[in-house]
């Protein structure tokens, strides 16, 4: 058994907002934990709030974290110098979620895939461009795109050209930050093949943030659900799906509209809004909302019950096979 | 009704027609639109030429100038224009045309150096104070206001008393008088595109943060830093037009409009001609300044489209 | 149950649809030409009933809604033909007055972003109270008081207290709560909401779609539902009309569309939806990109990425055909058995 490419032990990361009386602590994370192994793909899933953008620029080294540890290769990414992480990011990389931002605009689309090549590796003019037509080509771009830029692009090009520059200097992680869900439907699933086709192709593994559970069946092997900054289930996609444990896991799968009549038919709404981060509840955070929610919910933290492939933090876990 | 207007409805849009994107129109980087822009603009493209006649007329003043500017002949003193002296001469008999192309040079040369001083303290100022934030920002911004604070004139003789006469140095002060300023709007255009995904982006990339700086801001902040530039060049020219109609500027026997308006201000009953040369120069000179800056302006913003006025079924917000 | 148009024509062959429109096209100045953006778009909404028009972007839906309103942005844009009848008028030939006492009286509209839509200088009471008195001179006590009933229909806790904070305070799913209330003051009858649970959580959205389920049951209100999302319009409108690159593809009931779909733009859509099954990794999608509207194909607009296209499809236009109570936009309906989705 290979050790895994990424493992997050108990990550904790806290914002301090406002002064003296007005201080608040957001816990944007709380003892998040999960492994990503070689050429595979970990969904984390959650609504505002979850914590899961936090836990990607925690990774990323965006932010400081409170507590924990990111073993990334062997080495933890937390204690490294700014220098050092500098380095890691050859292999750690990046595709945000706005298409539209996330290009320079006054680049050539040359320019903004060879980025990372310019950063890390002395190429002569010649290499680079053959470097840059190879990406365009395994993102399937037409070469003339090089020359171009961005605003001449659509949504879902350019998030073939963000593909492209994160693959370029041959990462072994690519943490996908929402990057599909500002994409119209059709493209979205056109960049989600690609990315299937460029795992298979290149073996890399992906870190998956979304918030749209419905897409993730089709493109994951793992899932960890995610909610006001704890990780409430985990487990294979298979299993998560069919078999949701934790009664928020099931909640956000019903919620997904849908023409199945039968799936409607079970539907679990939930009350109320996702609360303030800055004030969590006490016991199972998950407790104001929770339709099965007891007492013991709302004083003590809940227990981890395993499941086949992963574990949910649950006093009150949903049956086996509740969703057939 | 508040909620259901033109304006929601505006901002509710997410569709510009110019921006439909599609991998079939011809290319056109940002720099490429902005001159085609610019180029539509009648007026700016106007006053685009007569800037760039007047920069010719002063490039190729010792070929054009009929006498040489120093040529004194006192018998020749404050003549009207006449055939021989197109502009008449001042009160040294010297040919005013003459003076005024050889002027010309000092006065562009005077502006161009004031500005470039300004860029050389405030843009590298403004690109730390944006981009790192923190204690550069807080140090740098306090400086900036302090020097703003006093009346820019009475600030660049100040510092002229300091470094002593002559026209480099007053420029050299007006320089450091606009540096604040130009310091500040620099700070603030970083500021707008410090936080964009794509400075994120490239920092996942490796680029390290001076590289951002030239590779990514540098590029973004251009637009709103052409146009200040070319406003600031035509407050400069009046700056070292003011101060050398004063005495604090060019010093004998160099020229520059402003010295020529202050000498023939001293004669303005007998030869007032002495007045309007160098007057109109520099009024046309940083009044075409303004135009192009406009026009730079107005050719970076939303790209704004007016159908003709033929008939046309309702559409508008009623 | 919401009717659906079959069942509306049916029902009453005399009463008319409470909207109509017909061959409404829109079109902006690009400078030196129209670029026409909505294309002959004809469908109509029963009072009552539950419409869902589905399109990605560069569909021209939001322009239709837009539309309806009078609200294309001009002097750039403009209706360049077409009649938009609701209720007996034709909304195109209106007086800006007219339109003024329509919108927010009798048609309101619900947008993507109430943050931009809901004044950030009043307090919600008052921006909802606002319509009541100005629609109906009603006092601004009976104004405010109707304003927090409506806030507490749509779900608001507190809603007395509510009513006096400011949108900012408010969260996403609450500010779209407020945005609804506040189209519903006048107790309009077609309501027009405009992607409305794109920018939410999936567990609010879903709460969104109940709240508009029981709103358009209980106020016999009009739904005309603009969206991307194919799976919302299942569940919520009866009647299904289809926009693809400015226009209509394909209507008809949503349950017999989701079937048996009639144009392959709307099988490529359904095959996108997710499959909810165990162990099932087969990802639907569409391949390319919509058409630029300035560089229209010359055939079909969907040909180039068409898995059904013959030759004949790129040189020829297809018409919007009505076959019974339902219509398609394809030269090749008659041939093609398209796979839909069962429920």
């Amino acid at each position: 058994m290979t050790a895994p490419l990424l493992e997050v032990d108990n990550l904790s990361v806290q914002f301090v907002v406002g002064r003296g009386r007005r201080k608040r602590i957001i816990r944007a994370v709380q003892d998040a934990s999960f492994s990503i192994g070689h050429g595979e793909t970990l969904a984390v899933v959650g609504e505002s709030g979850s914590g899961k953008s936090t836990t990607a620029q925690a990774i990323l080294g965006l932010v400081n974290p409170s507590a924990g540890s990111v073993m990334f290769e062997g080495s933890d990414l937390l204690k490294n110098s700014s220098r050092e992480m500098r380095e890691v990011r050859r292999h750690l990389q990046v595709v945000f979620q706005d298409p539209y931002s996330s290009l320079d605009p006054m680049m050539t689309v040359a320019d903004l895939i060879a980025e990372p090549l310019d950063n890390f590796e002395k190429l002569s003019s010649a290499a680079r461009s053959d470097k840059v037509g190879e990406l365009l080509e395994l993102v399937r771009l037409p070469a003339n795109a090089a020359t171009r830029y961005p605003h001449e692009f659509s949504g879902g090009q350019r998030q073939r050209i963000a593909i492209a520059r994160a693959l370029a200097v041959n990462p072994k992680l690519i943490i996908c930050d929402e990057a599909v869900s500002a994409l119209d439907v059709s493209i979205r699933n056109q960049i989600l093949t690609l990315l299937r086709d460029l795992q298979e192709q290149l073996g890399v593994s992906y870190l998956f943030i979304g918030h749209d559970l419905s897409m993730i069946e089709q493109f994951a092997e793992r899932v960890a659900v995610m909610y006001l900054g704890r990780i409430v289930e985990t487990g294979t996609v298979e299993e998560v799906f069919r078999s949701p444990r934790h009664q928020y896991t099931g909640a956000l799968l019903s919620a997904i509209p849908t023409h199945h009549k039968a799936l409607r038919a079970g539907r679990i709404i939930l009350q109320g809004e996702i609360p303030d981060p800055a004030s969590p509840p006490s016991g199972c955070v998950f407790h104001p909302r929770c339709p099965a929610a007891t007492e013991i919910c709302g004083t003590t933290r809940p227990p981890a019950v395993q499941t086949k492939s992963g574990e949910a933090l649950c006093h009150h876990p949903l049956e086996i096979d509740s969703r057939g | 009704m508040t909620t259901v207007t033109e304006h929601d409805a505006v901002k509710a849009l997410q569709f510009e027609p110019h921006e439909t994107p599609s991998s079939n129109r011809k290319t056109e980087g940002p720099y490429r639109r902005l001159a085609r822009r610019f180029r539509s603009n009648k007026l700016a493209m106007t006053a685009l030429v007569c800037l760039l006649l007047i920069v010719a007329a002063a490039i190729f003043a010792p070929l054009l100038a009929p006498y040489p500017p120093a040529q004194i002949s006192m018998e020749n003193r404050l003549l009207p224009p006449t055939s021989g002296h197109l502009l008449g001469t001042d009160e040294l008999g010297r040919d005013t045309l003459s003076r005024l192309l050889y002027a010309s040079r000092t006065s562009l040369l005077a502006a161009v150096t004031a500005v470039g001083v300004a860029v050389v303290i405030g843009l590298p100022g403004g690109l730390a104070a944006g981009f790192f934030g923190g204690w550069p920002d807080k140090v740098l911004s306090r400086i900036a206001d302090a020097v703003m604070c006093f009346p820019y004139l009475l600030l660049a003789m100040a510092i002229i008393s300091a470094l002593g006469p002559g026209l480099r140095n007053a420029m050299t002060a007006i320089g450091l008088v606009y540096a604040p300023r130009l310091f500040r709007i620099v700070r603030a255009a970083v500021l707008e595109v410090r936080h964009s995904t794509y400075i994120e982006a490239a920092r996942t990339s490796g680029t390290t943060s001076i590289r951002s700086i030239t590779r990514h801001i540098l590029p973004n902040i251009s637009s709103p830093l052409i146009v200040q530039v070319t406003v600031m060049l035509s407050a400069a020219l009046l700056a070292e037009a003011s101060l050398s109609f004063l005495g604090f500027g060019v010093t004998a026997p160099d020229a520059s409009w402003g010295m020529m308006l202050g000498r023939g201000f001293g004669n303005i009953r007998t030869a007032p001609w002495g007045t309007y040369w160098p007057g109109l120069a520099i009024a046309v000179t940083t009044l075409s300044l303004n135009v192009i800056g406009d026009g730079l302006r107005d050719s970076l913003g939303r790209e704004r489209v007016r159908p003709p006025r033929k008939a046309r079924k309702s559409g508008g917000a009623g | 149950m919401a009717k659906n148009v079959a069942e509306e024509v049916e029902a009453s062959s005399s009463s008319s649809p409470l909207l109509s429109v017909e061959g409404a096209s829109v079109e902006f100045w690009t400078g030196s030409s129209w670029l026409r953006v909505v294309d002959q778009v004809s469908f109509v909404v029963p009072a009552g009933g539950r419409v869902g028009i589905v399109g990605e972007s560069g569909s021209g839906k939001t322009m239709t809604g837009l539309a309806i309103l009078g609200l294309i942005p001009g002097p750039a844009g403009r209706l360049a033909e077409g009649s938009i009848k609701f209720d007996g008028h034709d909304l195109a030939q209106l007086p800006p007055a007219e339109m003024r006492r329509i919108r927010g009286n009798d048609i309101a509209m619900v947008f993507q972003e109430p943050m931009r839509s809901l004044n950030p200088m009043m307090s919600i009471g008052d921006q909802i109270a606002e319509g009541m008195r100005r629609h109906w001179g009603w006092s601004k006590k009976k104004a405010t008081n109707r304003a927090i009933e409506l806030l507490d229909r749509v779900e608001i806790p507190a809603a007395a207290q509510r009513a006096r904070e400011y949108p900012h305070h408010l969260s996403g799913g609450m500010r779209q709560r407020a945005m609804i209330a506040l189209a519903l003051a006048c107790d309009p009858k077609l309501l027009i909401a405009d992607e409305p649970t794109t920018a939410l959580d999936v567990t609010v959205q879903a709460q969104i779609i109940e709240l508009f389920r029981e709103l358009s049951d209980e106020r016999d209100m009009a739904l005309l539902f603009i969206t991307h999302d194919l799976g919302v319009v299942s569940e919520l409108c009866s009647d299904l009309v289809v926009m693809y690159s400015g226009q209509v593809v394909e209507t008809g009931d949503v349950d017999r569309v989701f079937d048996r779909p009639t144009h392959p733009y709307t099988e490529g859509l359904l095959q996108s939806l997710p499959k909810l099954g165990a162990g099932n990794r087969e990802l639907g999608f569409i391949p390319g990109n919509p058409p630029d509207p300035a560089a229209l194909p010359p055939g079909c607009r969907f040909q180039p990425r068409c898995p059904h296209a013959l030759p004949i499809c790129e040189t020829s236009q297809p018409e919007l055909l009505t076959i019974g109570d339902r219509q398609s936009r394809c030269l090749l309906n008659s041939e093609l058995s398209l796979q839909g989705v069962g429920s």
